[in-house]
C-alpha cells in the first residue's frame, strides 16, 4: 500500500534522513517515534507529497508520491484551520469540485463522526484545542483518504483530552479502517495506538528498530503486557544501547 | 521602485499634474489617489507576507491551484491589514482634499479655509475645520463598521468583549 524505499533527506547538504526503508500494509496503524530532531515530521511531509525527497522514492499503490494526493489526509502538529471560517465550511475545505449542498452534508457528517455536530457554526476562535484538533481530523477524513498521516497530532493537549482524543480516533478509525502513520515522542501514544512502532533516532535520522505490538486494541494504559515494549522503546530512545560510542561517551 | 516613488512627498507631484492634466478635477483626484495609494499598498503588501505559511501549506494539501489559493486563502488572510491600510488612506485622503483644494479651487471645503483667510472669516475657518473632523470621523466609522463585519471571525483583543466561548461543549 505505502513503500517508503533507500529514502534520505538533506537540507542545504545536511543530512536529515538517511536510507529510511519500510512498507505499510492497507488498513495498518504504523508509529513513527523519535526525540526531536531526528527527522521524523519531516519523513511524514516527504510521504504526503509536501516536501521533495533527496533520494529514494515514495509508492502509494504503486505510484510514486510526488505531490499531495487525493489519496492521502493530512492532521498536522496544529489544528490549522481557517480562522474565517466556520467549522462546517473548515470541514469542507478539501472538498472543492462538489456542489454546495453536497460539500456542507459530508462535512456535517464528518463532524458528526468526531463528536461535534452541534457546533457546525461555530469559529474556530470559540473552540478549545482538542475541539479544534478534532475539527482538523475531520477535514482530514471528509475526502475518505486511504491513508491518514498524522504529524505529532496531540502533542499540544493536555493528558487527558489527547487520551480521549486518541481513544476517539481510533472510534473513527474503524468506520473505515484507512491506514495510518503518525508521528509522535510520545511512548504511551504509539502503544495505545499502533500495530507496529518504528523508531527513529539520530542525526540523521535511522530506523532502529520496528516493533510489531501484537495485543488486540483497545488496550488498556496499564496493561502490564505493554511494559515489556514501553521498558524497550524507552531504552531506545534515552540512548541506552544505541551504540557503543554513544555509551563510551557517557561512561566517562 | 515603489519605495523610491514612495519617498517623493505627495506635494510635489502638484506641478506636474498641473502641467499634464489642468487645473480642474482631473489634477486634485489624481494627486489625492498618488496620496493614498501607498498606505494602503504597503498595508497590503505587510498583510500578504505576514499570512500564516502553515495555513497556505492546507491548500497545497488539498492541491489548490494558485487562483483558488489566492481566493480562499490569501485574500481572506489579508483582509485585516487591507481594512487598516484603508484607515489610514482615508485619514491621508481628507488631507489631499485639502492641499488639492488649497492648490487651487472655486469650491469646496479647501477653498473655504483659503477663502476664510484672505476675506479675514475665521469664523468660515473654524467651521470648515469642524466639518473635516465630522466628516473624516463619520466616514472612518463607516469603514471601521464594514471592516468589523469582515472580520469578525478575529481573535483579538479588540474583539474580546463579544467572545463566546464553546469550551464547555
Amino acid at each position: 500500500m505505502l513503500e517508503i524505499s533507500a529514502l534520505s533527506k538533506q537540507f542545504d547538504g545536511a543530512p536529515v534522513l538517511a536510507g529510511i526503508d519500510f512498507s505499510v500494509d492497507a488498513g495498518e496503524i504504523v508509529a513513527v517515534l523519535g526525540t526531536s530532531g531526528t527527522g521524523k515530521s519531516t519523513l511524514l511531509r516527504i510521504v504526503g507529497g509536501l516536501e521533495p525527497a533527496s533520494f529514494g522514492v515514495v509508492r502509494l499503490d504503486g505510484q510514486p508520491v510526488v505531490g499531495p494526493s487525493p489519496k492521502l489526509g493530512f492532521v498536522f502538529q496544529e489544528p490549522r484551520l481557517m480562522p474565517w471560517l466556520s467549522v462546517r465550511d473548515n470541514v469542507a475545505f478539501g472538498l472543492a469540485a462538489l456542489p454546495r449542498a453536497e460539500r456542507r452534508a459530508l462535512a456535517e457528517a464528518a463532524l458528526q463522526r468526531v463528536g461535534l455536530g452541534d457546533v457546525t457554526e461555530a469559529l474556530p476562535r470559540q473552540l478549545s484545542g482538542g475541539m479544534a484538533q478534532r475539527v482538523a481530523i475531520a477535514r482530514a477524513l471528509v475526502t475518505r483518504p486511504s491513508v491518514l498521516l498524522l504529524d505529532e497530532p496531540f502533542s499540544a493537549l493536555d493528558a487527558f483530552t489527547r487520551t480521549s482524543l486518541q481513544e476517539h480516533l481510533l472510534e473513527v478509525w474503524r468506520d473505515n479502517r484507512p491506514t495510518m502513520l503518525f508521528v509522535t515522542h510520545d511512548i504511551d501514544e504509539a502503544l495505545m495506538l499502533a500495530d507496529r512502532v518504528i523508531v527513529l533516532l539520530g542525526r540523521p535520522g535511522q530506523i532502529r528498530r520496528d516493533e510489531r505490538i501484537e495485543l488486540a486494541r483497545p488496550r488498556r494504559r496499564g496493561d502490564p503486557r505493554l511494559a515489556r515494549w514501553r521498558d524497550q522503546l524507552f531504552d531506545d530512545l534515552s540512548g541506552m544501547g544505541t551504540g557503543p560510542e554513544l555509551r563510551l561517551a557517557s561512561a566517562r | 521602485m515603489l519605495q523610491a516613488l514612495r519617498s517623493i512627498p505627495s506635494i510635489a507631484w502638484v506641478p506636474l499634474f498641473i502641467l499634464w492634466l489642468g487645473i480642474f478635477e482631473a489634477a486634485k483626484v489624481t494627486l489625492i489617489a498618488v496620496g493614498v495609494f501607498f498606505p494602503v499598498y504597503l498595508n497590503l503588501m505587510a498583510g500578504i507576507e505576514a499570512v500564516d505559511r502553515r495555513l497556505v501549506e492546507v491548500g497545497r494539501v488539498y492541491r489548490f491551484s494558485a487562483w483558488r489559493l489566492i481566493w480562499r486563502i490569501l485574500v481572506p488572510a489579508t483582509l485585516p491589514g487591507y481594512v487598516t491600510g484603508l484607515r489610514s488612506g482615508l485619514g491621508l485622503g481628507w488631507m489631499f482634499v485639502v492641499a488639492a483644494e488649497i492648490m487651487g479651487a472655486s469650491k469646496g471645503l479647501g477653498f473655504l479655509l483659503i477663502d476664510g483667510e484672505q476675506t479675514g472669516r475665521p469664523a468660515l475657518i473654524i467651521a470648515a475645520i469642524l466639518l473635516f473632523a465630522v466628516l473624516g470621523k463619520l466616514t472612518d466609522m463607516a469603514l471601521l463598521l464594514a471592516g468589523r463585519r469582515a472580520l469578525a471571525w478575529q481573535d483579538s483583543f479588540g474583539n474580546a468583549r463579544d467572545q463566546r466561548s464553546l469550551q464547555a461543549v
